[in-house]
């Protein structure tokens, strides 16, 4: 049975100082606060600015028995550039292995946008990203849902990638829900089940939901699942809107 | 919406499950004689090793020298069938069950009861695990269709949900292999049509599929689709019936199962003349006291050939018979018939192949000497 890593999707949110944090915790207290509830994070941030060696060793003194995941910088991702995107995934890299040599970097999390679909043109990037960045514990999350196919899946084992497992509104445009098991590490991305709000929204209001205690019954039972025959699995709540992505990862730390 | 749960390799699958020890053994379960046998079912560490259904043991033992053999189980398979069925059988009263370890499960009215669908069947894959120690794929979908192809997609183990209106773009990335009645020969024939995904043979307008594949591949082009055949309108078919009364009441099983198989072989051979093929078996028989057991089944893939009508019907046999009382006669029918689309399962290509290219042979005969001019050992012995 793998170990299970429970956390959430950021953790750096104002809204959260009183509902989580204590009444005038400072941001720079947030880290170490934050890591004596849960082992494990996913950091955001680098996905909007490229992060570096010192910030990232500077995060891990403040919590060391943390373990990272890094969503990767944009522009490998979103607004990917042929010309630039071999040197910024080194640096990106680069600035990962930090946490990959103090081995406390869970992954590398790739979230592609549902724009990226799968064509030929776009399956060669993700090859040639993928042999690039191979050193390090990577993991794919699509949100187009072209790529949920058996091609897919098995190109991923081939690499030891791990398949994002996305739990989002069931919805026309939305990727299908898919618990399979392609590399080591299970890594699992909950962003709220928010049907009303999901297209045309701000992040905010998108991820503005709180799983209920059945749901949270059932994502306690696929995660065990996908446990069964990977080393750990890393769950996180995305769903960060009013603090809810950590009353719903307490929750379910309590049922796991 | 439909669950379906589909064990891989259920033959290995349940003799582990009945063995433990057997889990980190290299085995396979294979049928035949010595030179000729193939394996129908790799273990996990088998086929980890490369070894596949289908493949000729002999092959498979030069690759693992140590490879254990394990003659087929029938009444293991049996009875792990019947195990995970009465589980199943708790999440929804509308179970249709095929062979194999493939149940579909109807879930329509259950979410008031059991909450969303994708909860019941993570559920199901848990309390299956846990209970009977079987893993497999299992899949949440519109339609049985959908269904199958999500479990055929994240085999060997897995769990999937695809929602209304999410069908087509599930399907269009799908490899063509994945669409149940694509086999070895459609795959080639589209294939050379430089059709290699499902989208690509949904996107053919209908004479182009006619051009391909003949009027039979218009079944093939609505599945493709999305369109299963369980959401359409019922087939206009009535039905094949086959009535035999003994002439003096019998308990001997062997004569009553030689009538069952004569009977089986005349309406296969009347549902091929019509070009179709039965998802339903139906068996009723009746007793010396007057009484009247029905047992029916349902199948995920629709059959024609002979030999798994007659299969079925003697499962359904064996069911029924469970009183020590002369019989006085029975009742086939073959029902839910639709137009018959060669199903060539993925990993038992040469084996369906051979079957199929025996029973065109034997109706050539039928259809010029009579439907008695050629028979099975079987049903004139019932042995």
């Amino acid at each position: 049975m793998a170990e299970i890593l429970i956390g959430t999707s950021g953790y750096s949110y104002p809204e959260w100082i009183g509902p989580f944090y204590p009444k005038g915790s400072k941001s720079e207290e947030l880290l170490s606060l934050y890591a004596q509830s849960f082992e494990t994070v996913e950091l955001n941030f680098s996905y909007y600015r490229m992060p570096q060696s010192a910030q990232l060793a500077h995060m891990h003194q403040a919590a060391p028995k943390l373990l990272f995941s890094l969503k990767a910088h944009q522009s490998l991702t979103h607004t990917i550039d042929s010309a630039t995107y071999k040197s910024s995934a080194a640096t990106f890299a680069q600035a990962a292995e930090t946490l990959a040599r103090e081995e406390v970097l869970l992954a590398l999390l790739l979230q592609f946008p549902p724009s990226f679909a799968y064509t030929v043109s776009n399956r060669c990037y993700l090859d040639s990203l993928l042999r690039i960045l191979n050193h390090l514990p990577l993991a794919v999350e699509f949100r187009s849902p072209s790529w949920a196919n058996k091609q897919t899946l098995d190109g991923l084992r081939e690499r030891g990638v791990s398949f994002v497992s996305v739990d989002v509104p069931q919805l026309s445009g939305t990727p299908p829900l898919l618990d399979v098991q392609t590399a080591k590490l299970g890594y699992v991305r909950l962003h709220g089940r928010n049907k009303e709000a999901w297209w045309g929204s701000s992040d905010n209001t998108r991820y503005d939901y709180l799983y209920n205690a059945q749901e949270l019954d059932s994502i306690a039972q696929r995660v065990s699942f996908l446990g069964e025959d990977t080393e750990r699995v890393a769950v996180y709540f995305n769903n960060h809107h009013r603090g809810q992505a950590v009353e719903n990862a307490l929750a379910l730390k309590a049922l796991i | 919406m439909i669950i379906h749960l589909s064990i891989s390799e259920f033959s290995s699958a349940a003799a582990i499950a009945s063995d433990p020890s057997l889990l980190n053994t290299p085995f396979v379960i294979a049928q035949g004689a010595r030179d000729r046998a193939l394996v129908l079912s790799p273990s996990p560490v088998a086929k980890r090793e490369g070894i596949s259904s289908g493949m000729r043991l002999t092959h498979a033992q030069l690759i693992i020298p140590s490879l254990r053999v394990i003659e087929p189980d029938h009444r293991l398979l049996l009875r792990a069938q019947e195990a995970i069925g009465t589980i199943v059988q708790h999440y929804t009263p509308s179970v249709a069950e095929s062979r194999n370890g493939s149940f579909f499960l109807d879930m329509n009215g259950t979410t008031r009861l059991f909450g969303p669908v994708i909860d019941s069947a993570a559920r199901l894959r848990s309390e299956i695990h846990a209970s009977l120690g079987f893993d497999g794929s299992v899949a949440v979908a519109p339609n049985t269709l959908v269904a199958n192809v999500a479990t055929r997609t994240i085999a060997p183990s897995g769990l999937a949900a695809i929602s209304v209106g999410q069908e087509s773009s599930f399907l269009h990335p799908q490899l063509v292999t994945l669409l149940p009645g694509v086999g070895a020969k459609i795959a080639s024939l589209l294939h050379a049509a430089n059709i290699t995904h499902i989208g690509e043979l949904a996107a053919l307008d209908e004479s182009q599929v006619q051009a391909f594949l003949g009027p039979k591949g218009m079944e093939l082009h609505r599945r493709a689709r999305g369109l299963s055949t369980d959401n359409e309108p019922k087939s206009t078919h009535p039905g094949i019936e086959r009535r035999v009364r003994f002439g003096e009441p019998l308990l001997d099983y062997c004569l009553i199962k030689a009538a069952l198989r004569l009977a089986g072989e005349e309406s296969g051979f009347e549902l091929r003349k019509k070009n179709l093929a039965a998802r339903r078996i139906s068996l009723s028989v009746q007793w010396a006291d007057g009484k009247e057991n029905t047992r029916s089944i349902t199948l995920s893939e629709p059959i024609a050939l002979d030999t798994h009508i007659t299969t079925y019907a003697e499962t359904l046999l064996a069911s029924l018979l469970d009183r020590r009382l002369h019989l006085l006669g029975f009742a086939l029918r073959l029902l839910h018939l639709e137009v018959e689309v060669h199903t060539i399962d993925l990993f038992d290509v040469e084996d369906e192949l051979k079957q199929q290219n025996l029973q065109a042979a034997v109706d050539r005969i039928r259809t010029r000497y009579g439907v008695a001019s050629l028979s099975r050992s079987g049903a004139t012995y019932g042995k």
